[in-house]
């Protein structure tokens, strides 16, 4: 083999080595921006969830709806039925100055399973530019109510939508 | 010629080699990076089981046939598994102070909590199991009636023991939620 061919070969084989190096490299980008892309889509979901959990704690320790005792020390993983009731338009009317800033765009609804069923809507607010985005978290609770004998549970729970 | 085949082969193993690592290296990463962090959903869980458990025991029963011509409020907890604790030799069609719905309190206090759970935790895809079991004076445990719910075979929290002071002994009762 004259010299000319062997260096033409070994051309041919470092051009060979390196069009597959560049394919390599070329599929490993992709691969990152793909697993990027999935990656920020769980984040995003994950907080969205943490969000939907933030707004569901502070739902619960809300002194507008939390049960209180004597003293006013506050029973855990109680609603007032009396102060739900009232609590609609409280927090429709100080929606703006207020509660958009405690629980942002979300839809935070109360339902009663036990022994009637009732639903109250207690807070609204959709994001004008909405994604579609939602996370949804559901909480048990005593609902307590007063009636003719004192003091009643009924069993419910809350549900928590953020949206985004 | 023998050593040019050896030298070519040497080098397509060399980069077979790389593209093998390059490969494990990817998958690594997104293993790692996909991978959630549990904390959070213990805490959920948790909070879940305690608020649960305490919400049934608290309820309270507005049933006619409760107490026959008396209008009476009785606490799911306190009345009824109390009730069922000293009644329980004779569930299930035997003798109970309280008829609620017709049915030995036993009875109606499992499916009672029963139809609560699966509506609530049921509905939302959590796997629960109940336990309730009578710590008698002697110091024996027994089981009041069959676990509730669908098993939480492997991770589960729990709600913390409720503990309720009957005739017959302490009652107590834990949800787990898986």
């Amino acid at each position: 083999m004259t010299m000319n061919t062997k260096a033409q070969i070994r051309l041919t084989e470092t051009i060979a080595i390196l069009f597959i190096f560049f394919i390599l490299v070329t599929l490993g980008i992709i691969f990152f921006y793909k697993y990027n892309q999935v990656a920020v889509k769980e984040k995003q979901h994950g907080l969205l969830q943490a969000r939907a959990l933030d707004t569901t704690l502070k739902t619960l320790f809300l002194p507008e709806l939390q049960c209180s005792k004597a003293d006013a020390e506050p029973e855990q993983n109680c609603m007032d039925l009396m102060k739900v009731r009232a609590a609609a338009d409280v927090f429709g009317q100080h929606t703006s100055d207020y509660y958009i800033q405690l629980f942002s765009f979300s839809r935070i609804s109360l339902h009663q399973a036990y022994p009637e069923r009732g639903e109250w809507l207690l807070y609204e607010q959709q994001a004008p530019d909405a994604e579609g985005n939602r996370a949804n978290t559901f909480f048990v609770v005593a609902l307590r109510d007063i009636g003719e004998e004192g003091y009643s549970y009924g069993y419910g729970y809350l549900n928590v939508t953020v949206l985004s | 010629m023998a050593g040019k085949n050896a030298k070519g082969q040497m080098e397509m193993v060399g980069l077979v080699v790389i593209v093998i690592l390059i490969t494990m290296g990817m998958l690594f990463m997104a293993a790692f990076g996909l991978r959630k962090s549990p904390e959070k959903s213990i805490v959920v869980k948790k909070g879940l089981a305690v608020s649960a458990m305490s919400a049934l025991v608290k309820t309270t029963v507005t049933d006619a046939d409760c107490v026959p011509g008396a209008a009476a409020e009785l606490q799911l907890g306190e009345d009824i598994l109390a009730d069922c604790a000293v009644n329980r030799g004779t569930s299930p069609d035997g003798y109970s102070r309280f008829h609620c719905g017709l049915k030995h309190s036993c009875i109606f206090f499992r499916d009672t909590v029963e139809s609560l759970l699966e509506e609530t935790l049921g509905q939302w895809g959590k796997r629960y199991e109940m336990r309730f079991a009578l710590l008698d004076l002697a110091g024996r445990r027994e089981e009041l009636f069959p676990v509730v719910g669908s098993g939480c075979p492997r991770e589960r929290e729990s709600s913390d023991s409720l503990p309720l002071q009957t005739d017959a002994g302490i009652v107590e009762g834990i949800l787990y939620v898986c």
